[in-house]
């Protein structure tokens, strides 16, 4: 659900794109299948959180600040998409000049992984992670026939095993943005770049992350704001006892039966999200790259 | 400090296709030496090596009788004005033509007054702030020639300088460059595809076709004395006619040739029958006449099909030169005529060999 809506948003807001002055009137019914689109899976089920969450007898928003697992889960949270990001922005922008400046196989090695991850289910790469990690999965198994480890590994449902996997399921978005911008990217700068002296660290730091940098940014923003509301793969690979804020959102509605508290905690996380994004557009100029 | 460019012999094959096959060039110092050819003729490849950009199969390429074949790019101080000019889109015009002295790791002082130098050198000593994206055309084949000049290199390289700029523009920077290029007193190596532009700017000029240099010479030479036919019709138009060891042959009649006689269009007259004599002419009808404003252009087809063409000055009676009417041109000046012997080319090539 929170992949869709990331994924929605380069469409939603193209429909504030400035037009032609002339034209602008006759084409003014262009504006309404996004506004109808925008209202029936945006507007709507945020006011029907609202009602939801002043459903309750006191105030259900309060109360989800006052609870203790909430607010650790929300520092949780935040702390593994921030470093999520981060790895999936350094490794996706390597992963992209692979791609870019690799030999034929390479590229088409990398970018089969890449598209194939993209359309594997979420839950299926999950269990993928499940297996290797569990105590006795196939990492044991691994360093057991090196004669690394003899005794099964305490790694699965821990706070540290999430941070591989949700790695691995958010790279793509990360490489993706980069390499559109990789390869757009004006090769003749580079031989410019040798011919008039600079060695590789120069080139790399002067000429071609600053021309690469926006889309950086728009990768690790996309991330980042996904990472936020990411649901089954900490939940299985963190487990019970390091639940992230969606975790937290499911018991509420699910074992503790309080539709209200979730439908306010998840209010907070929406707001929390789309507050992160407005700051980031701020300083990063995200929105720029959608057009 | 400029540097005498010495290349031997050099091959050069990507692929399956041998780009360059056996180039050799000398240029002194100080020397504007422009690569003329056809598009694919090796132009832009010779130019990489000259910068280092390209491995050599074999050959030598000599700064001042050094060779520098093996040494990387950055050691060669060279400087290139790309085709698409290639400035960082993200520095400021100053940035960009301080680069190659930050890359040299030059003192900030030195790196300002140089950049401030280099400015006024090409005219655009107050865009120093300002970012590449808000320049013109013009503008920009400024800051990148300026970049190129920056770190005092030792030879400077133009790849299509002009290919960008629209055809006013252009005539203008060939003389502009070509001032600099006298002002700063450095060997110049240009490739381009317009051969006005390669006369315009050059000292020296090398035809190039299909991976080998035909002839290198001044521009005037080139036109007056083409070693051949390929030459003689690449460099300006140009009437081929069946010749001897005494000069061309009468026209259409078949007579053994030897060579090739070159007669520039506008060293062709219109005979009156009073001044034929035993002068060589050829005879045709005319097939089209359209002024262009200094000269006429006229267009006669021969009975055997064969098309000459004639530049006349613009005083010409152009009502006697109708289209359909019969006319006789001649040599206005029989020692203009170029006769090329492919003998003589041979022994050309064995000399250089």
């Amino acid at each position: 659900m929170t992949m869709e809506q990331a994924l929605a948003a380069p469409a939603t807001t193209r429909r504030r794109r400035p037009m032609a002055d002339g034209a602008a009137a006759e084409r003014r019914w262009l504006l309404w299948p996004p506004l109808v689109f925008f209202l029936l899976t945006v507007a709507g089920p945020v006011v029907a959180l609202v009602q939801q969450a002043l459903s309750g007898e006191g105030n259900a928003f309060a109360e989800s600040l006052r609870m203790e697992v909430f607010v650790d889960s929300v520092w949780r949270t935040l702390l593994l998409a921030a470093v999520v990001t981060v790895a999936t922005v350094v490794v996706g922008t390597c992963y992209a000049f692979a791609i870019a400046v690799g030999p034929v196989w390479v590229k088409a090695l990398l970018m089969g992984g890449l598209l194939i991850s993209l359309w594997t289910s979420v839950m299926v790469r999950t269990i993928g992670w499940m297996l290797l990690e569990l105590p006795t999965g196939a990492l044991f198994w691994v360093l057991e026939l090196l004669h690394l480890r003899s005794e099964p590994i305490d790694f699965y449902q821990s706070t540290a095993a999430m941070y591989p996997a949700m790695i691995a399921v958010m790279l793509p978005f990360a490489v993706l943005p980069v390499l559109a911008s990789v390869i757009g990217f004006d090769r003749e700068q580079l031989k410019a770049a040798t011919v008039f002296g600079a060695g590789p660290l120069l080139t790399l730091g002067a000429v071609v992350l600053p021309a690469i940098r926006q889309a950086m940014i728009s990768g690790g923003v996309l991330v980042f704001v996904m990472s936020l509301g990411f649901y089954v793969t900490p939940l299985l690979l963190g487990g019970p006892a390091n639940m992230t804020m969606s975790g937290i959102i499911n018991g509420q509605l699910n074992t503790a039966n309080r539709a209200d508290v979730g439908a306010a905690m998840s209010l907070l996380l929406v707001g929390g999200t789309v507050a992160i994004y407005l700051v980031a557009d701020r300083l990063f100029k995200v929105s720029e790259r959608w057009g | 400090m400029s540097i005498a460019l010495s290349i031997k012999d050099v091959h050069v094959t990507l692929g399956q296709f041998e780009v360059l096959r056996g180039v050799s060039l000398d240029a002194e110092p100080g020397t504007f030496v422009t690569l003329l050819g056809a598009s694919g003729s090796g132009k832009t490849t010779l130019l990489n090596v000259i910068a280092g950009l390209q491995q050599l199969d074999s050959g030598h390429v000599l700064f001042d009788g050094a060779n520098v074949e093996r040494r990387p790019p950055r050691k060669r101080r060279v400087g290139v004005v790309f085709q698409s000019y290639a400035l960082f889109p993200h520095m400021s015009v100053g940035e960009n033509v301080a680069f190659p002295l930050r890359a040299a790791r030059r003192p900030a002082a030195e790196r300002r007054r140089v950049v401030q130098e280099m400015l006024d050198l090409v005219d655009l000593g107050g865009m120093i702030d300002r970012a590449p994206a808000s320049l013109s055309g013009g503008q920009r084949q400024r800051v990148a020639l300026a970049r190129a000049l920056a770190s005092d290199p030792a030879i400077l390289l133009l790849d299509e300088p002009m290919a960008a700029l629209d055809k006013q523009l252009r005539e203008r920077m060939q003389v502009e460059i070509k001032r600099i290029q006298q002002q700063v007193g450095i060997t110049t190596v240009a490739v381009t595809h317009d051969q006005a532009e390669a006369m315009t700017m050059s000292d020296l000029v090398a035809i190039m076709h299909e991976g080998q240099l035909v002839q290198v010479d001044s521009p005037e030479n080139l036109y007056r004395r083409p070693v051949d036919e390929y030459v003689a019709s690449f460099l300006g138009e140009a009437n081929l006619f069946p010749a001897d060891r005494h000069g061309p042959l009468p026209v259409d009649s078949g007579a053994p040739a030897t060579g090739t006689a070159v007669v520039r269009p506008e060293d062709l007259v219109v005979l009156d029958a009073g001044q034929l004599g035993d002068r060589w002419h050829v005879r045709g009808v005319v097939r089209l006449l359209s002024f262009q404003g200094s000269r006429f252009r006229l267009e006669v087809t021969t009975p055997a099909g064969r098309s000459v063409v004639c530049s006349l000055p613009p005083h010409t009676d152009a009502g006697a030169l109708l289209p359909g009417s019969e006319v006789t041109l001649g040599c206005a000046d029989p020692d203009r005529v170029h006769v090329i012997h492919p003998a003589a080319v041979g022994e050309q090539l064995k000399l250089a060999a």
